[in-house]
C-alpha cells in the first residue's frame, strides 16, 4: 500500500517526536522508555488493549499528565523547556477531540468552535461567526446546528463540532480519541471520510486512537501498537498481520478483523 | 514547519506594469493568526476599474482555511460590485483547499441564520408568572406523590404486622433512609452547635449591654431564652440545613438527571419517588427537630457562657430566668415548625434537582435557585407560624 498522502514525499518529517516517555501513576509506570513519531501529514493510528496506555499516552504528549522521565517535542519545540510564548504558540498548532466530544455544555456549538478563537486572537465577530459556520460545513456539520447547545446534538454531530473545535485554528496537528465509538457503521465510515479529506485538504496530522478495526484499515497511513509499557510494532496496517506477537496477532487475525480489511 | 518563522500579515497588491487584464497578487501569510490584519487591509482595498481581473496566489507563503475563507470573500465582494475575479497561478496544496472551503461557502451563503426575537418587558412578565405557577403546581405534585409514597409505606407497616408479602413500594428502605439521616444529621451536628452557639453568645452579649441602661441586664437571659426558642434555633437550623442538605440533594438530583440515571430507574420499574425522593425527604423531616434541638441548647448555653463571663451571671439564675420565663409551649412553638421547614426545603431542592437539563451550567442555576428558595420559603414560613401562634393566643 502506498502512501496515500500528496504532501508526504521524500524525506519524513516528525511533527512529534518522543522520546524514553515514562508516565505512572503510584508506583507502576503505566509507560517506560517508549519512543514514537509521528510523521508530517500521516495519520496514526494507536492501539492496544485496555489499560496498555493509549490514553495516558495522548495525555501525556498533551501536557495532561505529568511524566515522570522523557521528553515531547512538538514541531520541533521542547515542551517542557519552551517559553510560555512557545508553548502559547505549540497549543494553538494542537487540537483535540475528546472522547465524548468535551464540548462546553453552556455554549452553543457556534461558541464552542470559536472559544479557541476568542481566546487567541482578535478577530471581528462577524468574521469569526462566517469561521465558525465554515468549520461546520467543513466537517459536515448541518448549519442549523450552529445555535443549538451540546445537550441537543446526537453523538454523531458531537463528535462533529467536536472536530470542528479543535480545527477552528488549523492546527497542524489533530488528536482524536475513539473518534467512530459510538456511532453507527455508517456514521463511523463516513467519519473515517472526513479524517482522510481533512488530511488531503488541509494537510493537518492526525493521531488517533482507536479500537476501531474499520477504521485502522480505511483511514490509517500507519499504526502503532501499544503493549508491554511500550511500542511494540508500528508498521502499514497490512504489516500488522504478520507481525508476531500474540496479542497482535489475536487483534488483527480475530474475526472482526478479517472481515475489516477483507471486506 | 517552523512555527516561530516570522511572518507578514497577507496582503493584495497591484504589481507594476499591467497589461490588458488587471493582474494582483496576493502575498505573505493568509492564517488565522493574522486574519484580523488581513480583514482590516480588504475593507480598505479599493475595488479595481477594470471589469475583469486576476489574483495571483503563486506569492502566498502560507495559507489556511481562513485565509481561504478571507479571499473568497473578497471576490464576493467585488462580484456583487460587477468585478469578475478569477485566482491564477494557485499551488496544488492550495488548489485542495480552494476547492475545499469554495464549497463550504456556497452553502454558508444559502443558510440563513434565524434572528432571535427580542422578548418585552411585558412578555417577561408573563413568562415569569407562568414559571412561577408551574413551579407551585410541580411542588404540589411532588407533595402529592411523596405523600402517595407514605401511605404506601404506612399500609407496608399495617400489612407487615400481619405478615403479608411486601412489594417494593411499600418496603422503607431503611438502609438509605439512614444513610441520609447521617448525612443530613449527624454530621450537621458540630457547624449547627456552633453557629447557635456563637448567635446565643453574641446576643446575649449585646443585649445585656442594651439592658444595662435599665439595669435590666440579667433580662438577657429571657431575651435569648424566649427569642431561641420560639423563632432563631430553628430558622437558623433551617437556613444552614437548606444551604448544607438542600444543595447537595438539588445536585445529586441533577446530575443523576443529566446522566439519564432517573430515566433508567424508571426503565427498571423502580419509581424515582420512591427510590430518590422519599428517604431523602423522610431523612430531613426527622433530623431537623433533633438538630433544631441541638441548636436551642447550643445557643442557650452560648448565651449563659457569654453572661457569666460578662455580667458574672451565675449559671443556677440563668437557668432560673430562662424556666420562669420560657414555658413549654415556647418550646413546642419552635420544634413544631421544624418537620415544615423540613418539608419545604426538601421539596424546592428535588423539583428544582428534577428541572436540571442537558448542560452544566443549569445544574448550578438550579442548585442556587433552590437555596435561594428554600431560604426564602423557610422565613416565609416561620413568619405564617408566628401569625398562627398570635392568633391563637400563645
Amino acid at each position: 500500500m502506498e502512501t496515500r498522502n500528496p504532501q508526504n514525499s521524500g524525506r519524513e518529517e516528525s511533527v512529534i517526536k518522543v522520546r524514553e516517555l515514562t508516565v505512572g501513576f503510584d508506583e507502576t509506570n503505566i509507560l517506560q522508555n517508549l519512543d514514537i513519531d509521528v510523521f508530517k501529514g500521516e495519520i496514526l493510528g494507536i492501539v492496544g488493549a485496555s489499560g496498555t496506555g493509549k490514553s495516558v499516552l495522548t495525555r501525556a504528549i498533551l501536557g495532561l499528565n505529568t511524566k515522570r522521565n522523557g521528553s515531547v517535542n512538538i514541531l520541533g519545540l521542547d515542551y517542557d523547556r519552551a517559553s510560555s510564548a512557545e508553548r502559547n504558540l505549540i497549543d494553538q498548532q494542537l487540537g483535540v477531540l475528546f472522547q465524548h466530544g468535551a464540548l462546553f455544555s453552556s455554549l452553543t456549538v457556534k461558541q464552542n468552535i470559536q472559544v479557541p478563537m476568542r481566546e487567541y486572537l482578535d478577530l471581528s465577530e462577524s468574521l469569526m461567526d462566517e469561521l465558525a459556520l465554515m468549520k461546520m460545513e467543513l466537517v459536515g456539520l448541518a448549519l442549523d446546528a450552529a445555535d443549538k447547545v451540546p445537550a441537543e446534538l446526537s453523538g454523531g454531530m458531537i463528535k462533529r463540532a467536536g472536530v470542528a473545535r479543535a480545527l477552528a485554528l488549523d492546527p497542524a496537528v489533530i488528536f482524536l480519541d475513539e473518534p467512530t465509538s459510538g456511532l453507527d457503521p455508517i456514521g463511523a465510515q463516513e467519519f473515517d471520510q472526513l479524517i482522510l479529506k481533512l488530511r488531503d485538504t488541509l494537510g493537518v496530522t492526525v493521531f488517533m486512537v482507536t479500537h476501531d478495526l474499520d477504521s485502522l484499515f480505511t483511514a490509517c497511513d500507519r499504526i502503532a501498537v501499544l503493549g508491554k509499557k511500550r511500542v511494540l510494532v508500528t508498521g502499514k496496517p497490512q504489516e500488522m498481520l504478520e507481525f508476531d506477537d500474540p496479542w497482535v496477532d489475536a487483534y488483527f487475525n480475530g474475526e472482526r478483523a478479517k472481515r475489516a480489511h477483507i471486506g | 514547519m517552523d512555527i516561530l518563522a516570522e511572518q507578514n500579515a497577507g496582503r493584495v497588491i497591484s504589481p507594476t506594469g499591467s497589461g490588458a487584464r488587471q493582474v494582483l497578487s496576493a502575498i505573505g501569510v493568509w492564517t488565522i493568526a493574522h486574519a484580523n490584519q488581513i480583514e482590516e487591509h480588504l475593507t480598505d482595498l479599493v475595488k479595481p476599474q477594470e471589469q475583469d481581473i486576476s489574483i495571483s496566489l503563486k506569492d502566498i507563503k502560507t495559507l489556511d482555511t481562513s485565509g481561504v475563507w478571507l479571499l473568497l470573500k473578497l471576490s464576493k465582494k467585488w462580484q456583487n460590485d460587477g468585478v469578475r475575479v478569477t485566482f491564477v497561478d494557485v499551488k496544488a496544496q492550495h488548489r485542495v483547499l480552494l476547492e475545499a472551503i469554495s464549497d463550504a461557502a456556497l452553502e454558508i451563503r444559502s443558510h440563513s441564520v434565524p434572528i432571535r426575537t427580542k422578548v418585552g418587558l411585558l412578555q417577561q412578565c408573563f413568562d415569569r408568572t407562568a414559571d412561577g405557577i408551574n413551579d407551585i403546581k410541580r411542588i404540589l405534585s411532588l407533595l402529592g406523590a411523596l405523600m402517595a409514597a407514605f401511605g404506601r409505606r404506612l399500609r407496608g407497616l399495617f400489612f407487615g404486622i400481619f405478615g403479608r408479602k411486601l412489594d417494593n413500594a411499600e418496603v422503607l428502605r431503611a438502609p438509605a433512609l439512614f444513610t441520609h439521616m447521617m448525612k443530613t444529621g449527624l454530621t450537621a451536628v458540630p457547624i449547627v452547635a456552633l453557629m447557635t452557639f456563637l448567635i446565643g453568645a453574641i446576643m446575649a452579649q449585646q443585649g445585656a449591654y442594651q439592658l444595662s441602661f435599665f439595669g435590666a441586664d440579667v433580662m438577657a437571659a429571657d431575651l435569648v431564652g424566649v427569642l431561641v426558642l420560639r423563632d432563631l434555633g430553628v430558622v437558623l437550623t433551617a437556613i444552614m440545613v437548606s444551604g448544607r442538605s438542600g444543595s447537595a440533594y438539588t445536585a445529586e438530583i441533577g446530575s443523576m438527571k443529566m446522566r439519564e440515571e432517573i430515566d433508567a430507574l424508571k426503565v427498571i420499574g423502580l419509581d424515582p419517588v420512591d427510590i430518590l425522593l422519599f428517604p431523602r425527604i423522610l431523612a430531613l423531616i426527622i433530623v431537623m427537630p433533633l438538630l433544631t434541638v441541638v441548636a436551642n441548647y447550643s445557643a442557650l448555653f452560648g448565651a449563659q457562657l457569654a453572661l457569666w463571663v460578662y455580667i458574672d451571671l451565675s449559671w443556677e439564675i440563668f437557668l432560673q430566668r430562662v424556666r420562669d420565663v420560657v414555658p413549654l409551649t415556647y418550646f413546642m412553638m419552635g420544634i413544631i415548625k421544624a418537620p415544615f421547614m423540613a418539608l419545604i426545603i426538601g421539596l424546592i431542592a428535588m423539583s428544582e434537582g428534577l428541572k436540571v437539563e442537558g448542560s452544566s451550567e443549569s445544574l448550578s442555576h438550579h442548585t442556587t435557585v433552590a437555596v435561594v428558595k428554600s431560604i426564602f420559603m423557610v422565613i416565609v414560613i416561620d413568619g405564617i407560624f408566628a401569625v398562627i401562634s398570635a392568633s391563637l393566643g400563645y
